[in-house]
């Protein structure tokens, strides 16, 4: 039987629609009884369990193979992966946001913005000639206006409705977040076709090409 | 804290030693390397650790992750982060045309700064080899070959070599287009991922270097590109697939795979490219290529073909490792010193290591 092809999943909200995803498809597994490792129904995959922020680490040393993981996460890590395919689910915004009463636009040199996401922030600022102080916050970025830390945020927005009950509304839309298949690239180039057939098969799922 | 015990438990990011059996192993691996080239017919060479930067500038296409420092005539220095462009400028200035083809070969580290949450050193060991003043694709045949009998002296079976052409990607992207940009959407194959269209957009150029296949399935890319396969384009294809052929004949189909996507990770490449990968390790274990024009920088006018493996990659993962172990080493039997040297002395003739007790 051929090695399985090993797979990194991120825990938390995006882990539950993935497995349906692959279960779609016949590929069943589960991590019951705190298990970080698991391998599918069809025995293709061997699955571990990983912090979202810490996927992109572990597919870029090869520990894992292939990862599911949002375009913000990747974008933090600097790292660079073969993109497999984009997953129809998870997809989010990354916004710049502040208080409803908040004052006009500063002028260049005064953004103060705080945000989990330093190295987006900064690019996307940089890409607009603007100037900024980026504040590194690891959670409840919402808080930074209401306290005072800072007037403005870069944040990942899904319905809107933790900033409206912080009294903030969205300011503009930065970029759509997507989630991605990806995989190591020194992986894809020794496993492609058994990367490739994986692929066709999440893709019928979608309704998509192979 | 004292500030010498501040440092006393801290390494500089990415540095590091090997002692022991670790450096016993790394040393082993190296000569029997060594030895092997010798029989291909290659001689050594040590590069410099050091140079002027402004030399090199135009091949560094990334400063911030060289180490670079200011001599004391102000003066900004290189440290040697590329094996090739530095053997590239001591052979260029030392060298005429009477000297070639001249056949040598290196283990040397190189500086590379990795980002903080990458667990490789900064510090790499390599070992290669370089074919100077090979004009033709004999000269590529030859790297190659010597590339798989290093992997198999190693016992790294599961290892494949990747071939693709610089040549290909420089005939076919205008030189005007934003080169290292294309390089990498055709590596992270974003044309493939559906709604990713709008933001990578690929054109048929850049989607032909997507392939990755068997010799088969390059006659079958072939008929699908034909449009974009005319004159020299089609000459540079010919040769790829032709060193393909060499190659499986001299070797079998298992070691080396087409891949256009390899189109080498440095500028300074003209022709052939390849990487060589092995399960387990998450970056290519060997790298090489034809580098005609670099060497005339330097003031030698002369091509050249080349590799090199970076030996901390794949030192955990060769085949019988007890080949690269220390021997067991006892101490000299005896009542004083001077007996306990003698039979030392005889044990050493018959090539066996001991101590002094």
């Amino acid at each position: 039987m051929k090695e399985p092809l090993t797979l990194a999943l991120p825990k938390g909200r995006l882990f539950d629609q993935v497995q349906e995803h692959f279960h779609c498809v016949g590929m069943d597994f589960d991590f019951s009884d705190r298990k970080l490792v698991a391998h599918d129904s069809t025995g293709r995959l061997r699955i571990m369990l990983v912090k979202n922020s810490d996927l992109p680490t572990y597919v870029s040393h090869g520990i894992a193979g292939l990862g599911v993981c949002g375009e913000d996460v990747v974008y933090e890590s600097g790292l660079e992966f073969t993109r497999l395919m984009e997953m129809p689910y998870g997809g989010t915004s990354m916004c710049l946001a502040a208080k409803k009463d908040r004052p006009g636009v500063p002028a260049p040199g005064t953004w103060t913005v705080a945000t989990k996401f330093t190295r987006f922030t900064r690019d996307w600022f940089h890409a607009q000639g603007l100037p900024v102080k980026v504040v590194r916050l690891d959670g409840s970025v919402e808080l930074a206006p209401v306290l005072g830390l800072a007037p403005w945020i870069v944040d990942l927005v899904e319905t809107g409705s933790t900033l409206k009950a912080n009294g903030l509304e969205v300011v503009e839309k930065l970029k759509d977040i997507r989630v991605s298949f990806l995989a190591n690239p020194a992986y894809f180039k020794l496993y492609y076709k058994e990367i490739g057939e994986l692929v066709d098969i999440l893709k019928k799922a979608q309704g998509l090409k192979p | 804290m004292e500030k010498s015990q501040k440092f006393l438990y801290k390494t500089p990011q990415g540095a590091e030693g090997l002692l022991l059996e670790d450096a016993y192993r790394r040393q082993s691996l190296t000569t029997q390397i060594q030895s092997l080239f010798h029989l291909w017919g290659y001689l050594p060479v040590q590069t410099p650790v050091f140079d002027f930067y402004d030399l090199y500038a135009p091949y560094v296409p990334d400063p911030d992750k060289a180490y670079r420092l200011v001599d004391r005539e102000g003066d900004l220095l290189l440290l040697r982060n590329d094996i090739t462009l530095f053997l590239a400028r001591a052979l260029g200035m030392s060298l005429s045309e009477g000297h070639i083809p001249l056949r040598v070969f290196y283990n040397d580290a190189i500086l590379r700064h990795q980002d903080l949450e990458d667990i490789s050193a900064n510090e790499f060991y390599q070992i290669g080899a370089e074919f100077v003043g090979s004009a033709g694709p004999e000269g590529d045949w030859e790297i190659l070959l010597l590339l798989q009998e290093v992997l198999n002296l190693l016992g790294l079976e599961k290892a494949r070599i990747h071939l693709g052409s610089r040549e290909l990607f420089d005939l076919l992207i205008p030189q005007d287009a934003d080169k290292s940009g294309i390089q990498k959407k055709i590596l992270t194959r974003a044309f493939q991922s559906a709604g990713l269209s709008s933001e990578y957009p690929l054109g048929r150029e850049e989607e032909f270097f997507s392939f990755i296949g068997d010799l088969a399935q390059a006659r079958e890319w072939e008929k699908k590109f034909s449009d974009l396969l005319q004159g020299p384009v089609k000459a540079a294809w010919d040769k790829l697939l032709t060193t393909l052929v060499t190659l499986e004949e001299a070797c079998g189909k298992d070691h080396f795979r087409l891949d256009l996507s390899e189109i080498g990770r440095q500028e300074y490449y003209t022709g052939l490219v390849f990487q060589a990968y092995h399960p387990g390790v998450g970056d290519a274990i060997a790298a090489g290529g034809r580098y005609d024009h670099l060497l005339s920088r330097f003031g030698l006018n002369s091509p050249s073909v080349g590799f090199s493996l970076m030996l901390k990659k794949v030192e955990n993962l060769v085949d019988r490792p007890e080949r690269f172990h220390p021997p067991k080493i006892d101490g000299a039997q005896g009542k004083n010193f001077q007996e306990r040297l003698q039979n030392a002395n005889k044990l050493r003739l018959a090539g066996q290591a001991c101590t002094l007790g």
